[in-house]
């Protein structure tokens, strides 16, 4: 007897002192062989859809930043969460969906409000090209502004880009296809006189998809403006990727000339420095010359962009930069960490750490990724807030990028705080990388999972759904407000079968569908659904399995 | 004629309706003449700066063109609410003080953790019941997190057992850390069925209320509570008597 066989091994494990919420079985089925969000890492998936769930146009811990002018700006914010909370989706809970896609489609409506984009129509006036090292920008344009207020048309791939990036995450981790609707992406522009009609800029998911496309091809796939003049490769990657999975859903064909041409241009044209290994901060286009990286702060090159660049390219050539990180790494760790106590780290001291975390954990080292994220738990003030996780940002952030008093970084600027330590706890190592080479199949979207979970006073830290064993693992925790008791409801499971329904590691009973269920708490829904309810004093772990 | 006039002709004319117009108290150019018009608008299409160097036309017209974009605004608010009238006024969701037959409404979108809200709230209430002339529509938004949704709900809830002015009352004086615990305890206090209140706070209905009451904020443009359309007017942040009642009366002399 199955179930007579599970309550031995499940006295032995109690007996040595397992803990039954992590050690759930049925048969072969070990809970704790499958991944899960740790306590830290759906603090940080909370954090982000605790801002995801703001109200448009309230960016409380988000910083001052609106424009496109710095990295705390908020599209960057707003990218990075999405794909901080992708890679938690995908790897993590797969078969938990459906709180994931809402804060997807929020996080891409808070893109398109005019706070976060409108700053193309100034910002494009001004020319980045002929800028001297430490970025004072000599060229003004003179033609129309107005011209310039459409943010995907021309150039501001930094804008375009994410959006086309995230648009695409969505539509392939979900199979939602609402943005292929025409105007679904509509952007709305303040009447620029009184008594004219504010402008409307209509696009849709193939619209952004052609519109970049088409930009490359024009440059000669030299690369996508950023700001005007300065073509950087981080910019360039995420449109690259956004573009991978838009022909991963549509049957189109974009990406591979994208990487190959691009790849060319990286290249022959050295944004990577033959002798340092690391990234080049821009080609200045009017000048046609690749400007390097170094600076007085970083007499060797920048660690954010190595890490920005590298996180995102290495999708596309993961031993190219899995190479070029084995040397970046000597350069900035642990260099960064501590130096002379109040010395000057230069404007993008944050930056450096947050985005080579990222890639660190990107790569797959993760004995850097464990001193790094030891090092923000130990330096950067983590803070749990309505159940959320995250570094505030430092009150000085835009002007103090002093070391402090013990040489420790102080600088904490919102996208770090908020995302990319996140980012960098939730990659299991190649996240990015599987999660777009390995797409979701079609009948992934036909397996069980798991839904209807209150998300005030509960977390789902597992959801996984083994196809070779016809199993669900679900694993609940308490949320941040306190409930006896809580439901969750279990959808697609095989109507045709009997499933073994198992709680910590005890098995409950076998329920039927076509029969009402005898096991206390487990009921039919009419549509075939089946709601569990739990008590949540702690975590408790499911194994809902078909009787094979 | 006025279409070949010279420049200098519209300024000599301007001139002497200025002078003519400091002089005797008593002159007036005609409503809409369009001769005049027309006459002024190429006078200052020529010089432009003509504005520019009349500091108190500049501030008129800048008041001219502000008030002609809150009344735009507020003509697209109308249509929002009209469009909205089932998320405003579905009176088995919706909590209102006051008749329907009030001389002003008022719209209120508040979060019972938000500081700015519960100072509001006894200047509001205070005011409100002196007026009596007054309809107050509470619109529960909740910013600030997961008691900010729990005591949302359990408001709605307590409006179903017809106990919302008490407990609403109650939240919005209470000066401890909202939890489930408090706000249950609350409930029970004011002599709400709380197991009853429990279940309706699950109830999909009343989730998907404040889900659509959410999305009329976002659509109305409102970032953050409190927030209060009061007639045309929408004011954001927190209201003290005196503005609240100055709101009032500029609302009933324009008639809105």
């Amino acid at each position: 007897m199955r179930h007579g066989a599970l309550s031995v091994l499940a006295l032995c494990l109690a007996l040595v002192g397992a803990q039954p919420a992590a050690h759930s079985e049925r048969g072969a089925i070990l809970a704790a062989d499958y991944p899960g969000l740790s306590t830290e890492e759906m603090g940080h998936v909370r954090h982000m859809i605790n801002l995801a769930n703001q109200l448009d146009g309230d960016w409380s811990l988000m910083g001052n930043t609106p424009g496109g002018d710095s990295f705390d700006a908020y599209q960057f914010q707003i990218a990075f969460a999405t794909y901080a909370l992708s890679m938690a989706q995908y790897h993590k809970v797969p078969a938990h969906r459906d709180l994931y896609l809402e804060a997807s489609s929020r996080l891409i409506e808070k893109m398109m409000h005019r706070d976060v984009w409108q700053y193309w129509a100034r910002m494009s006036q001004q020319e980045i090209g002929g800028a001297d090292q430490d970025g004072n920008r000599a060229v003004y344009r003179d033609d129309s502004w107005e011209g310039w207020i459409d943010p995907n048309i021309k150039s501001n791939i930094m804008y375009s880009g994410h959006l086309l990036q995230m648009v695409s995450l969505h539509e392939s981790l979900f199979g939602d296809h609402r943005y292929d609707e025409p105007g679904s992406l509509s952007f709305v522009f303040p009447a620029i006189e009184y008594g004219d009609e504010p402008l409307r800029m209509n696009y849709d998911h193939e619209r952004l998809a052609t519109v970049i496309y088409d930009q490359f091809v024009a440059s000669d796939f030299l690369g996508i403006e950023c700001e005007l003049g300065a073509i950087y490769t981080e910019c360039n990657q995420h449109p690259t990727l956004g573009l991978i999975q838009y022909d991963q859903t549509h049957g189109t064909d974009y990406s591979a000339e994208v990487q190959r041409e691009f790849s060319k241009t990286i290249h022959e044209r050295e944004f990577i420095s033959p002798e340092t290994h690391t990234t080049m901060f821009y080609l200045d286009v009017r000048a046609d010359k690749v400007i390097p990286a170094a600076t007085k702060w970083s007499p060797i090159g920048m660690a954010w962009s190595d890490g920005w660049n590298g996180q995102a390219h290495h999708v596309w050539d993961r031993q190219y930069i899995k190479d070029l990180y084995s040397h970046q790494v000597k350069l900035y760790i642990p260099g960064m960490f501590r130096g002379e106590p109040g010395s000057d780290m230069g404007w993008t001291s944050s930056f450096d750490f947050g985005w080579f975390a990222v890639l660190a954990a990107e790569v797959g080292d993760m004995k850097t990724v464990a001193t790094m994220l030891e090092y923000a738990d130990e330096h950067f003030g983590p803070t749990w807030r309505d159940g959320g996780l995250y570094y505030p940002h430092t009150p000085d952030y835009r002007e103090n990028y002093n070391r402090d008093e013990n040489g420790f970084i102080h600088n904490i600027s919102p996208v770090t705080g908020n995302v990319l330590v996140a980012m960098t706890r939730l990659n299991p190592g190649d996240g990015l990388w599987t999660l777009y080479n390995k797409p979701r199949d079609e009948r992934y979207f036909s397996d069980p999972f798991v839904s209807d979970v209150e998300y005030i006073e509960a977390n789902v830290t597992q959801a996984v759904y083994d196809r070779d064993k016809a199993a669900l693992i679900v694993t609940l925790a308490p949320g941040p407000v306190a409930t006896d008791t809580t439901t969750f409801t279990v959808y697609q499971l095989d109507a045709s079968m009997s499933h073994e329904i198992h709680k910590d590691g005890r098995y409950l009973g076998t329920v039927n569908s076509g029969s009402k269920s005898n096991v206390a708490g487990v009921t039919w829904n009419s549509d075939g659904s089946l709601m569990i309810s739990t008590e949540l004093d702690g975590a408790h772990n499911f194994v809902i399995a078909a009787d094979l | 004629m006025i279409g070949s006039a010279s420049p200098g002709r519209y300024v000599l004319l301007i001139v002497f309706a200025t002078l003519l117009s400091a002089c005797n108290d008593t002159f007036e150019l005609p409503d809409h003449d369009p001769q005049t018009e027309e006459l002024v608008r190429r006078y200052l299409t020529d010089n432009p700066e003509f504005l520019l160097d009349n500091p108190d036309l500049l501030t008129a017209f800048r008041a001219a063109a502000r008030a002609r974009n809150e009344q735009r605004d507020a003509e697209a608010r109308r249509a929002i609410l009209d469009a909205h009238a089932d998320v405003l006024i579905n009176p088995e969701m919706t909590p209102a003080i006051g008749s329907v037959a009030a001389s002003v409404t008022i719209i209120e979108f508040s979060d019972y953790q938000c500081v700015p809200c519960k100072a509001s709230y006894p200047e509001i209430a205070t005011v409100a019941a002196a007026d009596g002339d007054i309809q107050l529509i509470h619109k529960q938004l909740p910013v600030y997190g997961s008691h900010s949704v729990l005591a949302a709900r359990a408001a709605v809830a307590a409006h179903w057992q017809g106990g919302f002015v008490a407990f609403h009352d109650a939240l919005m004086t209470n000066t401890t850390p909202l939890t489930a615990e408090v706000v249950y305890a609350i409930a029970g206090d004011m002599g709400l069925d709380v197991d009853l209140l429990r279940g309706d706070m699950r109830d999909p209905r009343l989730i998907e209320y404040l889900a659509a009451v959410r999305q009329l904020a976002e659509v109305l443009d409102i970032d953050s509570t409190p927030t209060f359309i009061i007639g045309d007017h929408l004011v954001r942040g927190g209201l003290n008597a005196e503005l609240f009642q100055e709101l009032l009366r500029e609302q009933r002399s324009t008639g809105g």
